[in-house]
């Protein structure tokens, strides 16, 4: 395996623990956050690089495939395995691949990528056949799969990456069920992170290790005898917690949106009592520190389209107030006292407002945040600006260090965590510039807010700054005063302190790159974060056995950030406790690891079809009828991956066949063809009227065009709901919305040749979709490809366009479905599109009224109107 | 076989008198009156459409009544809706006998779930019936609703970036005005407008390159 010259090979005694659990096996490994998973892949791969090996590796980031490809080639190794792995990032796979290739004498194969990009179709194939390690995502490895390209014999294992997302995500379930059925020696191992996502739902982790085939569980949590025994032995990081608490405005402010948070909850509960079937779940506690996002989902999944524009007005409000919380800690006063203010400006008085903003307690929030900046002497409003507490704490720890490394002639790296790239920017600013400067440009903005414009030309800015200085001479001069010290004694020793920033959007293998890169001694947490804390910790012990990593750790007392920090801690606690539990009594049959043929999930066709396939004493003479019918087949298009549908269609049997196609979704036989719409894709693509020019084309191309719309049984939507046109005008809504039943009258009443198809679930969908092929002939790939090519208008025929560009233009006045086209193929990009003038754009667009309309709105301030009514009143 | 029924089609819905008893009379807002001339249809909201309503209560009892309405109807009218009312909690497999039906004999099949619902579906066939097909062409279409004026496209237009929200894209045109200096301005600028992160800046520049 690898080499242990360097410390960063060796592994701690528990990672070894988990690496001789996983290997060759058919197993879940859940791991708390930040404990060694990325390492463990990185050591698997490592093992499996070899040409006599082919292991698969989905569901990993490109990040990390670097990281482990780079780490890797660095080794020695002389083995060649096929390893997938799926799942991973972009970013995890490039730490991968960037360290395993830096390995000079490596005569084994090294790890891959395989992605839309970096492999053509043809030369996969011969990827696969050359084995090793390759780093695979789901969308190419079920093509391939399904096209027979993959030499499933051949594959030794499939590694799953972030096994946690397998519970909603399909495809790789699919991929999982694909690679059982046709390969039954290999691994799988699943590795995940996420040990929440296991548990909320009855009998999720059992269903998650069905999907993967794991016949066992192996929990890691950051508690386990194994890893405080591994770290404790070794020295550990020594951390200095710096505990800033808030000013009184701050806190005042925090107070009112907590209280504005719990008001709206409040609202939410109240009227959809009867919905919520965890009503506890919903408090102000549980909105700041979990995922609020996920939370909502939960909640109000099954009845989100029932629910009134009320309340999903409310839960957008939730989200927004959320936000300012964390910029509250996060942001400097000023910054923060301009989103204040922009959400009281872009107001508009109708029914779309926000309640919040009439409550009480917005006031204070509104007046305290304005105070931070204003104060009153004398009846007059001068300019006085409370600086963030942590920027100061932040100075004071980097002058720490400074006087500390004097007497050190090397640059010292330290690492400085924050929440998002603002902080580090402004952070970066700070340090930079000296206090006083950054003070004095708050100073200029804030001038810009009192005299009531709001500061549109940022580029100007500058400039005014300069002119502005002179009436405040005055001030400033004394600010500069105070802070001229600091400054001074920053700029003699600014090169000698290097400052890495790492932000929590970053994947954790960044910051482990980072440790293992620069090696720091120094670690500035400057917002909590669980994982790094984590990270820095295995870093200790497995790099600075003598020293130790000072780690300052930066919390605002009795603030948001810390009970989210808390919390995190807590579920993650939670979470292990009842997995552990639940692994107490998990029964786990003796054929899940899907080796045998009698596994449920692998045996496809329809019921009765399945008994004669799988009757045993059916002997080789008889002729079964499953043999004598012709296999079916439907073309499916390659977006269409993303549902359940096609791993139902090919688990009864129907095999498919993966293309890109222009019209529809599916085609069936050789006229006909469906488009699948969920409810909330029909809404939208009625009101951009995508779904017009679908069904157009349609129509025109095949003979029983077919509209699939799949409304849930028991989630998301029944028609009883009041968005489907409950008590609606007939004539659209008053909110100028059209609703969806009238568009489905008017399709229907335009297109009386599309057929609707209702489906409430896609098992329903797969069951029809097989009774409509009966009796009928079998769809031919090239006839599709033809049918798109030869008669369909150019635009339809590439995929080369953008589709967010393309809705982006569409959204603009005088851009509709018939010019678009015209101007993404003369335009290039938007920058280019903005640089044309109106006689170039009416050249384009073939329409001198269509172009003014386009070019006004690109150039000439917009304005809303709404909003002057509102500043009138 | 069956040829069309001649009806002159006045200004008023026309029920056929089988359906007197239904409850989505009750909730009929267009304006109808009973004539027998209709039959076998239902419903005819225009000249040239027609609807046959079908409660899964009485499909389950007389399993053969659609069958021999629709053989009856066969391809009299350019739109024939088939409409269902989901009474019955039982209803996947009618749902499936009914949708291979209405392929077969060319109908459309809509489902509802109450006779208020089933109403208003005729009242939308109704209301439509001669209409342009403006709500479903989308915002590029005409152009002409009066509804959406230059600022809320804008906003809509930014909203299609990815992570961009509304309230994001308010802030960006109250900083920059017009698209064409959002455009060129550059990522530092672009961060100092409140709300957005580092991460929204980057695909806002995707989009627009």
């Amino acid at each position: 395996m690898s080499s242990t010259d360097t410390p960063g090979d060796q592994l701690l005694e528990f990672e070894r623990e988990m690496f001789l659990n996983v290997l060759n096996d058919n197993s879940l490994t859940i791991a708390s956050k930040g404990v060694a998973i990325d390492r463990l892949l990185h050591h698997l791969t490592a093992t499996y690089s070899e040409k006599t090996q082919l292991v698969l590796v989905i569901g990993t980031n490109a990040e990390l495939e670097d990281y482990i490809i780079t780490q890797l080639s660095a080794d020695t190794s002389t083995k060649t395995q096929l390893v997938l792995v799926i799942g991973t990032n972009a970013e995890l796979e490039d730490y991968i691949i960037t360290q395993l290739s830096a390995d000079t004498s490596t005569v084994g194969q090294r790890p891959r990528r395989l992605t839309a990009e970096t492999c053509s179709a043809a030369d996969r194939r011969d990827v696969y056949m050359n084995g090793g390690v390759i780093f695979i995502t789901a969308r190419i490895l079920v093509v391939d799969m399904l096209t027979s390209r993959v030499p499933f014999e051949l594959v030794s294992g499939l590694i799953v990456y972030n096994a946690h997302t397998i519970a909603t995500d399909c495809l790789q379930a699919f991929i999982v069920r694909l690679y059982r059925m046709h390969n039954k020696t290999g691994f799988v191992s699943a590795l995940s992170q996420t040990s929440h996502a296991f548990i909320g739902q009855f009998a999720k982790l059992d269903r998650i290790m069905r999907y993967l085939f794991a016949t066992k569980l192996y929990l890691w949590p950051r508690f386990h005898v194994s890893i405080t025994e591994s770290l404790s032995s070794r020295s550990a990081p020594t951390v200095l917690e710096i505990r800033l608490s808030m000013t009184p405005l701050m806190k005042s402010i925090q107070f009112s949106l907590m209280d504005l948070i719990s008001l709206c909850i409040k609202e939410l509960t109240n009227s959809n009592n009867s919905f919520l079937y965890d009503c506890d779940e919903l408090n102000a506690m549980n909105v700041i520190s979990l995922n609020f996002d996920s939370m909502v989902k939960r909640q109000f999944d099954p009845i989100w389209y029932q629910l009134s524009a009320k309340c999903r007005r409310t839960v957008s409000d939730i989200k927004r107030l959320k936000q300012l919380l964390f910029s509250l800690t996060q942001s400097d006063s000023v910054t923060f006292y301009h989103e204040i203010k922009a959400i009281r400006q872009s107001v508009v008085l109708n029914a779309e407002t926000s309640d919040w903003l009439f409550w009480e307690p917005s006031e204070t929030l509104f007046t305290a945040s304005k105070e931070r900046l204003f104060a009153t002497k004398k009846g007059k409003q001068v300019i006085d600006i409370e600086i963030n507490p942590k920027w100061n704490a932040f100075h004071e720890v980097i002058q720490e260090i400074d006087t500390e490394t004097k007497d050190m002639c090397e640059t010292i790296d330290i690492i400085v965590i924050v929440e998002n790239m603002n902080t580090a920017v402004s952070l970066e600013k700070f340090r930079d510039k000296g206090v006083d400067i950054v003070l004095r440009e708050l100073h200029a903005k804030c001038e810009l807010l009192l005299s009531g414009k709001s500061e549109t030309k940022i580029k100007d800015k500058s400039k005014k700054t300069s002119e502005e200085t002179d009436e405040n001479l005055q001030t400033l001069t004394q600010l500069l005063r105070t802070y001229s010290k600091c400054e001074e004694s920053f700029e003699h020793r600014e090169h000698k302190l290097e400052l890495h920033y790492h932000n929590w959007h970053q994947k954790g293998i960044h910051l482990q790159n980072m440790l293992t890169v620069l090696r720091p001694k120094y670690v500035i947490l400057y917002d909590p974060d669980m994982q790094s804390i984590r990270q820095i910790e295995s870093y200790q012990a497995l790099y600075l056995s003598s020293e130790s990593v000072r780690v300052y750790f930066f919390m605002y007392d009795g603030s948001a950030e810390e009970q989210r920090y808390l919390k995190t801690l807590h579920i993650e606690k939670e979470a292990f406790e009842t997995l552990i539990k639940t692994k107490a009594s998990l029964v786990i049959p003796s054929d899940r690891d899907g080796k045998s043929d009698t596994h449920p999930d692998l045996i496809r066709g329809s019921d009765d079809s399945f008994i004669l396939e799988s009757n045993p004493r059916v002997g080789g003479g008889q002729t079964s009828s499953s043999q004598v019918m012709p296999t079916k087949r439907i073309i499916i298009d390659m977006r269409e991956f993303r549902s359940d549908l096609p791993t139902l269609i090919h688990k009864r049997g129907i095999d498919i066949e993966p293309m890109t196609i222009e019209i529809g979704d599916y085609i069936l036989t050789p006229d006909t063809c469906v488009e699948r719409k969920s409810v909330s894709d029909l809404i939208g693509s009625f009101n951009s009227g995508r779904l017009y020019t679908q069904t157009e084309v349609m129509v025109r191309y095949y003979k029983r065009p077919l509209l699939l719309i799949e409304f849930d049984d028991q989630k998301s939507f029944n028609f009883k709901g009041k968005y489907w046109g409950h008590n609606a005008p007939i004539s659209g809504s008053h909110t100028g919305r059209p609703n969806v039943m009238s568009q489905l009258v008017v399709l229907t009443i335009h297109f009386p040749l599309l057929r609707l198809l209702w489906s409430p679930s896609p098992h329903f969908s797969a069951e029809m979709f097989e009774h409509l092929k009966q009796d009928r002939e079998e769809p031919d790939a090239k006839q599709v490809l033809a049918k798109s090519n030869q008669q369909l208008p150019a635009e339809y025929v590439t995929d080369k366009y953008d589709i967010e560009t393309k809705e982006f233009l569409l959204c603009l006045p005088g851009v509709s479905i018939t010019n678009v086209y015209s101007i993404m193929n003369s335009v290039k990009c938007i920058a280019h599109l903005v640089e044309l003038s109106v006689e170039e754009l009416t050249e384009i667009m073939g329409n001198s009224l269509a172009a003014e309309q386009l070019y006004r709105s690109l150039h000439h301030k917009v304005v809303d109107r709404t909003n002057d009514d509102m500043n009138r009143l | 076989q069956t040829r069309r029924p001649v009806v002159n089609f006045g200004t008023k819905l026309l029920v056929n008198p089988n359906q007197k008893a239904n409850k989505l009379l009750r909730h009929l807002r267009s304006a109808y009156e009973f004539s027998a001339d209709i039959s076998p249809a239902h419903y005819l909201m225009s000249d040239s459409s027609c609807a046959v309503f079908l409660s899964l209560k009485y499909h389950a009892i007389y399993g053969n009544y659609i069958y021999d309405t629709l053989n009856a109807l066969r391809h009299s009218y350019q739109l024939q809706v088939l409409l269902v009312l989901v009474d019955h909690i039982e209803y996947q497999s009618a749902l499936k006998e009914l949708t291979r039906v209405s392929v077969r004999t060319n109908c459309t099949l809509m489902l509802c779930w109450s006779a208020e619902e089933a109403a208003n579906y005729i009242d939308n066939y109704r209301h439509f019936a001669n209409k342009s097909p403006d709500i479903i062409m989308g915002k590029g279409g005409t152009g002409g609703s009066g509804a959406d004026t230059d600022y809320t496209r804008v906003v809509d237009a930014l909203t299609c970036v990815k992570s961009i929200n509304k309230t994001d894209a308010v802030s960006l045109i109250s900083t920059f005005d017009t698209i064409d200096n959002i455009v060129h301005s550059d990522d530092d600028q672009l961060i100092i407008c409140p709300g957005m992160a580092a991460l929204k800046v980057l695909s806002l520049n995707n989009a627009s390159n």
